[in-house]
Order: C-alpha cells, then sequence, then structure tokens
C-alpha cells in the first residue's frame, strides 16, 4: 500500500512535470500569440481577411507543434513564422489602406475638379450673357443717340467744343425783336430740341446761354439774353428735361460769332447756345 | 534578417542538417514577406500623402 502510494504520487508527479513542459509556451510562441490577436483585431488588417487567415493557420501549425515537440527548434522556428505571418497581415493591412486612401483621394480630387470646372463654366456663361445684355443695350443705346442726333441736325446746328456739344439756334426764329417771349414756331422747334436731347439717353449738365448783337446798351443785352436763356430753360423743362440739370445764363453781346456791322452778321450773333456737358459722340453740324 | 536565416540554413545544407536548413528557409522567407510588405507600404504611404496633399491644394484654389 505505501509502496502503491509512492508510485502514485511519483506517477503524479512524473505526469505534472511533463504536462508543465508541453504547455510552457516558448518566447516565440507567446509573441506569435500576441501578434496574432493584435493582427485579429487590427482595423487594416481586416482589409486583408486572407493573410490573417494565413497567420491564423500558421499559429495553429506553431501551437500543434509546440504541442507535440515543445522546446524544440521546429516549436521555435514555426512560432517564428507564425510571428512573422501575423506581421505580415498588419503590413499588408496597412498598404491597403493606404491605397484605399490613395483611391479616395484621388476621387476627392476628381469631384473637386469637376465642380470648379461647372462653377467656372457657369460663371463664365453668366458673364457671356451679362455681357450680351451690356452689349445690346449699348447698342440700342447708341442707336437712339444717332437718331437723336440726327433729329437735331435737321432743325439746329449741332458742333462739338471742349466746353461740350453745342446746339445753336437763331434769336431770330425764336423770339419777337427786342422781346423775350418765344415765338410759336420757336416752341415746336424747342420742342423738337427737347425730344432729342431726352431720346439721347442720360441727360447730362446743360447750359442754355443767350447772346445778343452789338446793338444798345450793355446791360440791356444783357438783361434781355438772360430774359431769353431763361424763356428756353423754362420751355426746355416745361418739355420734360430735369430742371436741376439746367441752367439759364445771359451773356450779352459777349462772344459773337459774326461781326455786329453787317445786318446778317448781327442777325448771327443774336442766338441761343444750348450747351450740353460732355457732349456727344454723335454730334454732327449742318451749317444751319 | 531574412538574409541571416539564409546564411544559417546554407550553413545547415552545408552540414547536412536538412531539416534545420528547411526551417531556417520557412523563417528566411517569413523574413522576407514581410520586408518586402514593409517597403511597398512606404511607397504607398508615400502616394496617399501625395494624393491627399493635392486634394488640400486644389481646396485651397478652390477658396
Amino acid at each position: 500500500m505505501k509502496i502503491s502510494t509512492i508510485a502514485l504520487v511519483t506517477s503524479f508527479f512524473a505526469v505534472s512535470l511533463g504536462g508543465c513542459a508541453a504547455t510552457t509556451p516558448t518566447p516565440e510562441l507567446i509573441g506569435a500569440r500576441q501578434a496574432y490577436d493584435q493582427a485579429r483585431t487590427d482595423k487594416n488588417a481586416a482589409l486583408v481577411p486572407d493573410s490573417v487567415l494565413s497567420a491564423k493557420q500558421s499559429l495553429d501549425k506553431a501551437e500543434s507543434m509546440h504541442a507535440d515537440h515543445p522546446q524544440s527548434d521546429e516549436d521555435r522556428s514555426f512560432s517564428y513564422v507564425a510571428l512573422r505571418r501575423s506581421e505580415l497581415s498588419m503590413a499588408l493591412g496597412a498598404n491597403a489602406k493606404a491605397k484605399q486612401d490613395e483611391s479616395t483621394s484621388a476621387a476627392n480630387y476628381g469631384n473637386l475638379q469637376n465642380t470648379l470646372r461647372t462653377d467656372a463654366v457657369e460663371k463664365l456663361g453668366a458673364a457671356r450673357g451679362a455681357l450680351a445684355v451690356s452689349e445690346t443695350g449699348l447698342a440700342a443705346a447708341n442707336a437712339r443717340a444717332a437718331r437723336a442726333m440726327e433729329s437735331l441736325a435737321k432743325i439746329a446746328q449741332v458742333k462739338e467744343e471742349a466746353r461740350g456739344m453745342v446746339i445753336t439756334l437763331s434769336g431770330q426764329v425764336l423770339f419777337v425783336t427786342g422781346k423775350a417771349e418765344l415765338l410759336p414756331s420757336a416752341q415746336d422747334q424747342l420742342g423738337q430740341v427737347a425730344k432729342a436731347l431726352i431720346d439721347q439717353g442720360e441727360i447730362n449738365p446743360i447750359v442754355v446761354e443767350g447772346y445778343t448783337d452789338s446793338v444798345g446798351s450793355d446791360a440791356n443785352n444783357l438783361k434781355l439774353s438772360q430774359s431769353r436763356a431763361e424763356a428756353v430753360r423754362s420751355f426746355l423743362v416745361s418739355k420734360g428735361l430735369p430742371g436741376d440739370k439746367l441752367t439759364a445764363n445771359g451773356r450779352g453781346k459777349s462772344n459773337p460769332v459774326a461781326s455786329n456791322d453787317t445786318p446778317d452778321g448781327r442777325a448771327n450773333n443774336r442766338r441761343v447756345e444750348i450747351v450740353v456737358a460732355g457732349g456727344s459722340a454723335n454730334a454732327v453740324s449742318n451749317g444751319k | 534578417m531574412a538574409t541571416d536565416a539564409l546564411a544559417s540554413a546554407q550553413k545547415a545544407i552545408d552540414d547536412n542538417d536538412n531539416d534545420r536548413a528547411r526551417l531556417l528557409l520557412n523563417q528566411a522567407q517569413a523574413d522576407a514577406d514581410l520586408a518586402l510588405a514593409l517597403a511597398r507600404g512606404s511607397a504607398d504611404k508615400k502616394s496617399a500623402q501625395d494624393a491627399q496633399a493635392k486634394v488640400v491644394d486644389l481646396s485651397k484654389q478652390a477658396q
């Protein structure tokens, strides 16, 4: 009985020691297990499942070799290879992730380019549309101004000077001699002038200047020229020209355009000049 | 490391220790596979970073 007990205890220790040797993993196997655990939970490695499976199979072989031949060269070598397979799966996973990022960036780049191109095309289209509208408007305005100038040229002398476009109307056709009341025929003529100026489009500042010949006193001439200028201004305003853009200025016998020694010359000097600041490129002279 | 394992494998072959040589060759193969993947990874990472940088540059142009 005693002998049997000793034998049993001896057997127990022998089995325990043998079992301990079989289950004590080598450092290589411990490293392989840890590496596989890491690979199994690695997000990038999830992109290469075949490689992770290969690592698992390699670890299984190592575990099997460890169970069959513990602490042997084969045990250590298989574990070493298993460790490397797990590291390989993580490296390949990182590569796959980098490729994925590159593809995403390339797609983003392409989308961004398309967006920029589309925006540029839309803006270009809008700019062309606006330009076309602007050109159409400009052409219409130019045509309207040209027609207005043609109308004006039929009823008055029109010329460009440094001070602007000058429309000259003879005093003889506008007023009774020595008076500042407009003749009925003059009203018709001035009405056409007002219409032409309005048809031109934008109204620039306008100065209505009255002139006389040299007959009579300077004071009377100055007063008469002022009254006539104001009469013309009031009439133009009544026809729709903006009052705040028009001023009247009596200039008396100053700035004669002809000799005051002859009846014809004096007739030319008796006049009203409508000076439009800025002038007009379409101004013409018909010699009236 | 793969080179070291290869040298050891060659020595084992010379010593007619074919079993050990086979183990060492397996280790060398595993080392080489990992080294290759890491080398490729470096290039792939650089390409990905370059692509990302291009997107950032283009985004700045768009602003």
